[in-house]
């Protein structure tokens, strides 16, 4: 059972969907119950596997079976210090946002679950492939449940929001298609990534292939100019789209930069690096600004989220051990405190069904639980020290100053724009009198809403006190991932 | 390769049995029609189902059978080797499925005859008499047999404007096509003395002549490109498709496309060779034509017939794709052939399972093929709308459907033959199809369910949609086997 303890963690989300098939519409509470138990699995599963890992910089717990005949297509799956608090991350959130949806979606909710766990599956099975192919399936398949989340539960303008995300990363992720079939005959004869590490392509197909790879990681990301689709993906989305979307989806392509498209064209990366370094200080500064000036508290998370994942760009870009280290640990972070907000965000909204900041003030004084936990998550995406987020970003900044000054020095005023927006938010929500006759009687948390935020609000301040039992298991990976690409890279 | 020059009969007879067997029951089922009385409950009707789907079943059975015996024999006009007997395969398959949709359809429709069984047996034959056909002759023959059994299916919707508006549609630019073939075939007999192709195969040309050769094999093509609803020969398709009976239509797309490829395998693996075609150079701009129009134009479809008639060719252009690619490689690499056969299996049973959807739907009254008529059936109808959506994804190309396999196949072919850009024009034109097969999804899954009833569906629609649905997520996942038997097709060809 052991050895194919990933291929468990990944499909037993998809046990699921047999109870909700049979179950009768109107035992909403029963389908509920039985998906909530069934997420726990990989939960468990994954922190059990986490326990496990000894973060050797190598890939573990693999798993390969013979799949394609005719082309060399494996079954093939493993993590490294990169993917596995990513699935540790997946499997954590899946179960919350089942639990903060609990009284939406009536009517609606088997499908919503449905979905929910084909997701779970499409964005474990991102993280855990090993073979190129295996990776692109899984990288594509997990577009339709996001795209019917969005388009089946979401706001106003869900539909245009639906298909605006599934052209954009279509449009990405099918020239990375073309790249990586490229890839198989110009070059390796081989999907498994193992191989494909240890080619050494000709410059010019690297900027290539790189080109297309990155653009549809970028995309994903989102770097700078592609991010358009995410503010509407986000606020058009349930809130567990939400979450999941910021969470996990968007690590997908800094995930993605990781694994593939810096390892597999390091000469490339360093060829493209001045570009993606100017984007990634753009996205933070830009980010930041335009979440500034947003009326709608969703949105304004949601650009924020572009500006903190311009840090994870440009710590990956920096090729320091530091800055690596800091962008994979932010990743895990901005899951943590983004995926906070959005479900923070989703319980104001399920009592008061708006999300204006206008339409709020003073709500610390009849909340004072909700306000509370609220501040700490603020403190956590702003990186207040003793929080994650300040672990993270002071890596990167650390380890992107020796390489790249000015950069940082700018990138590090997106630090003070991200409190500023963060700040002045809380305040024009929570502080002050209490202005509007409907928020007087809103009530504050309940305890289920609790057990929701109990575990984020535990990691951001493990992760910010303590964060060696998750910077030990990624040691290794972040070396080795910075020896090859500045080797490789500098040598040819 | 065995070559028999005096003919055995007994031999003979057991090959082409399948054949036989369609062209003979097809004849009983026109004599019984004629003499009994025809409506939707007589005896009759219900025993020329049963016969009907008996004798394909059987043919099915039969052809199978002779697959893996795997003989590859030669009589000249006949041949009778992997390939034609998996093209065999797909076409019955596909007979059958039409027969499980046709026979809900019709009544609903309102058509009564059993000329129409008769027909499809007819057509079915003819088709396989096109995949077993060693002489272009016979090629001609067999298409001719087919295509004049579906014009007359196509105008079945008897008092229906649009019905006979398709027949006569299509039997005219059809009657071109064939004209065109003829001309060609009549110039590849002018230039080399004979039509077998096994004779073509093996010609080597004086360089003298390059503008007949020329002419003969683009009169060829053109027919044949008609027929494959190939850009810029493809304008009747989507009134055809329209207007014909859904079940018709379904037919068409499958078979009577898969047919029009065999033509053009057997064409380009006989004529293939000869250096003053440039092979290449035409089927690229054909593919990448055929794709991008038929994609753009059905963006802008608001039937959902006439927008699986434009997906139809655009999916001839990806099929194309493999085709150049094969041609692209010189040797005519049995992988990438493989592909294409693979490729037609897996778009015959997404279309047909898409058309059996829109029959369920159409089944509740009025007409019901506009997209507006799809509002909110995921609410009314969980099960026909999560089929129809599999099936749209699958056309898509989405993972893990068997569309995103066979689209990988060829894709990955055509860039083993180093057609970079005919790649790149592809997934390009893969991202524009999302866009319109989402929309049928959009309005099913987003929008507001009408007010309507939709009676219950029948066993045999149901078996159809099911099927189809195996098919495309199990192949989806585990390909090889059948890509495998798709790639053995090639390795023993005979002429």
């Amino acid at each position: 059972m052991n050895s194919h303890l990933l291929t468990w963690i990944l499909f037993s989300p998809l046990a699921a969907i047999l109870p909700l098939a049979v179950l009768p519409r109107s035992r909403e509470r029963e389908m509920r119950v039985v998906t909530l138990l069934v997420s726990l699995v990989p939960l468990i599963l994954s922190i059990f596997l986490f326990s496990k890992f000894r973060g050797t910089g190598e890939f573990e717990f693999q798993e390969v079976a013979a799949w394609f005949q005719g082309y060399k297509i494996d079954y093939r799956l493993g993590v490294d210090g990169f993917s596995m608090p990513l699935l540790v991350l997946t499997a954590l959130l899946v179960p919350l946002v089942i639990l903060q949806s609990w009284n939406e979606f009536s009517g609606k909710v088997r499908g919503f679950l449905f979905f929910l766990m084909v997701l779970e599956t499409g964005l474990m099975g991102v993280f855990c492939a090993l073979d190129l192919f295996l990776f692109y399936v899984f990288w594509e398949a997990m577009l339709v449940p996001m795209y019917f989340l969005i388009g089946g539960w979401g706001g106003p303008r869900r539909i245009y929001a639906a298909v605006k995300f599934m052209l954009y990363t279509m449009a990405g992720s099918l020239l990375m298609l073309a790249a990586i079939l490229y890839l198989y005959f110009a070059a390796a004869q081989s999907f498994n990534l193992a191989d494909l590490y240890n080619l050494a392509l000709p410059a010019r197909t690297q900027i290539f292939l790189f080109a297309a790879f990155a653009l549809a990681f970028a995309i994903k990301v989102p770097l700078f100019p592609f991010h358009t689709w995410l503010p509407d993906a986000h606020v058009e989305a349930p809130t567990g789209g939400s979450v999941l979307l910021a969470g996990v989806l968007l690590k997908m392509g800094t995930y993605g930069l990781l694994r593939f498209a810096l390892p597999l064209f390091p000469q490339a990366a360093q060829s493209f690096l001045p570009a993606f370094l100017v984007l990634a200080v753009i996205g933070i500064v830009y980010g930041s600004l335009v979440a500034m000036v947003q009326p709608d508290i969703k949105k304004l998370v949601a650009y924020t989220s572009v500006a903190h994942l311009g840090f994870v760009v440009l710590g990956i870009f920096s090729f320091t051990p530091q800055g690596v280290m800091g962008a994979a640990l932010q990743s895990i972070n901005h899951g943590i405190s983004t995926g906070a907000l959005f479900l923070l965000v989703g319980m104001i909204y399920e009592r008061r069904h708006t999300r204006e900041i206008s339409q709020y003030g003073g709500i610390a004084s009849v909340m004072p639980l909700y306000a509370v936990l609220f501040l700490v998550v603020t403190l956590s995406s702003i990186g207040l020290p003793a929080t994650n987020g300040f672990v993270g970003e002071f890596l990167i900044l650390l380890g992107t100053f020796k390489t790249h000054p000015i950069h940082t020095a700018v990138a590090g005023t997106g630090v003070i724009f991200g409190a500023v927006v963060m700040l002045w938010m809380v305040k024009r929500v929570f502080f002050g009198p209490v202005t509007r006759e409907e928020n007087k009687t809103l009530a504050d948390l309940s305890l289920r809403e609790v057990c929701v935020m109990l575990p984020l609000v535990v990691l951001i301040f493990w992760i910010g006190v303590a964060p060696g039992f998750l910077m030990h298991k990624m040691e290794k990976t972040v070396i080795k991932f910075v020896d090859r690409v500045s080797l490789y890279g500098k040598t040819n | 390769m065995e070559r028999l020059i005096n003919f055995d009969w007994t031999t003979l007879t057991g090959l082409c049995f399948p054949i036989l067997l369609l062209f003979g029951m097809g004849l009983v089922i026109t004599l019984v029609s004629a003499f009994s009385i025809q409506s939707p409950r007589s005896k009759s009707t219900v025993v020329i189902q049963i016969l009907t789907g008996l004798s394909l079943a059987v043919a099915l059975f039969f052809t199978w059978k002779l697959w893996l015996a795997g003989p590859a024999l030669s009589f000249s006009a006949l041949v009778f080797d992997r390939l034609s007997f998996s093209f065999d395969l797909i076409l019955l398959l596909a007979a059958l499925l039409t027969l499980f949709l046709s026979k809900d359809y019709l009544p609903s429709e309102g058509i009564h005859d059993g000329e129409y069984y008769a027909l499809l047996l007819f057509a079915t034959a003819g088709t396989m008499l096109i995949a077993h056909g060693g002489d272009l002759i016979v090629l001609f023959l067999g298409l001719e047999i087919a295509s004049i059994a579906v014009y007359i299916l196509a105008g079945f919707k008897k008092g229906i404007i649009r019905s006979y508006e398709a027949a006569l549609k299509y039997f005219i630019m059809g009657s071109f096509a064939s004209g065109f073939l003829v001309y060609g075939i009549a110039m590849a007999y002018g230039v080399t003395g004979t039509t077998s192709l096994s004779a073509l195969q093996n010609i080597t040309l004086p360089p003298a002549e390059p503008i007949l050769v020329f002419l003969a094999v683009a009169l060829l093509l053109i027919g044949v490109c008609f027929k494959i609803a190939a850009v810029p020969f493809h304008l009747w398709s989507p009134d055809v498709y329209e207007g014909s009976p859904t079940s018709v239509t379904a037919f068409m797309a499958s078979a009577i496309k898969v047919a029009g490829f065999a033509i053009l395998i057997r064409l380009i693996l006989a004529l293939g060779h000869i250096p003053q075609i440039p092979w290449t150079k035409v089927l690229w701009v054909l593919s990448a034509l055929t794709m991008t129009v038929g994609n753009l134009v059905a963006i802008r479809q608001t039937n959902i017939k006439r927008m699986l008639a434009y997906s139809s060719i655009a999916h001839s252009g990806n099929a194309l794709v493999g085709i150049t690619a094969a041609l692209q490689k010189n040797a005519l690499a049995e992988a990438t052939l493989g592909a294409v056969l693979f490729y037609l299996f897996a778009y015959s049973l997404m279309t047909i399972g898409a058309f059996a959807v829109v029959i369920a739907i159409g089944r509740r009254g009025e007409q019901a093929d506009e997209m507006t008529d799809y509002a909110g059936l995921a609410q009314k109808h969980p099960f026909l709308a999560g089929a129809l959506a599999v099936f749209l994804f699958s056309l898509m190309g989405m993972p893990p459907t068997v569309g995103f396999v066979g689209k990988f196949y060829l894709f990955a072919g055509a860039m083993e033959a180093g057609l970079y850009g005919l790649v790149i024009i592809a997934v390009l034109n893969s991202c524009v199809s999302a866009y319109y097969y989402l929309g049928p999804i959009i309005r099913m899954y987003f929008h507001k369910e009408q007010d309507y009833v939709l009676p219950p569906l029948s066993y045999t629609l149901l078996t159809t949609i099911f099927l189809c649905l195996f098919v495309v997520l199990y192949l989806g996942i585990f390909p090889s086997d059948v890509y495998l038997l798709a790639r053995e097709s090639f390795r023993e060809l005979v002429f």
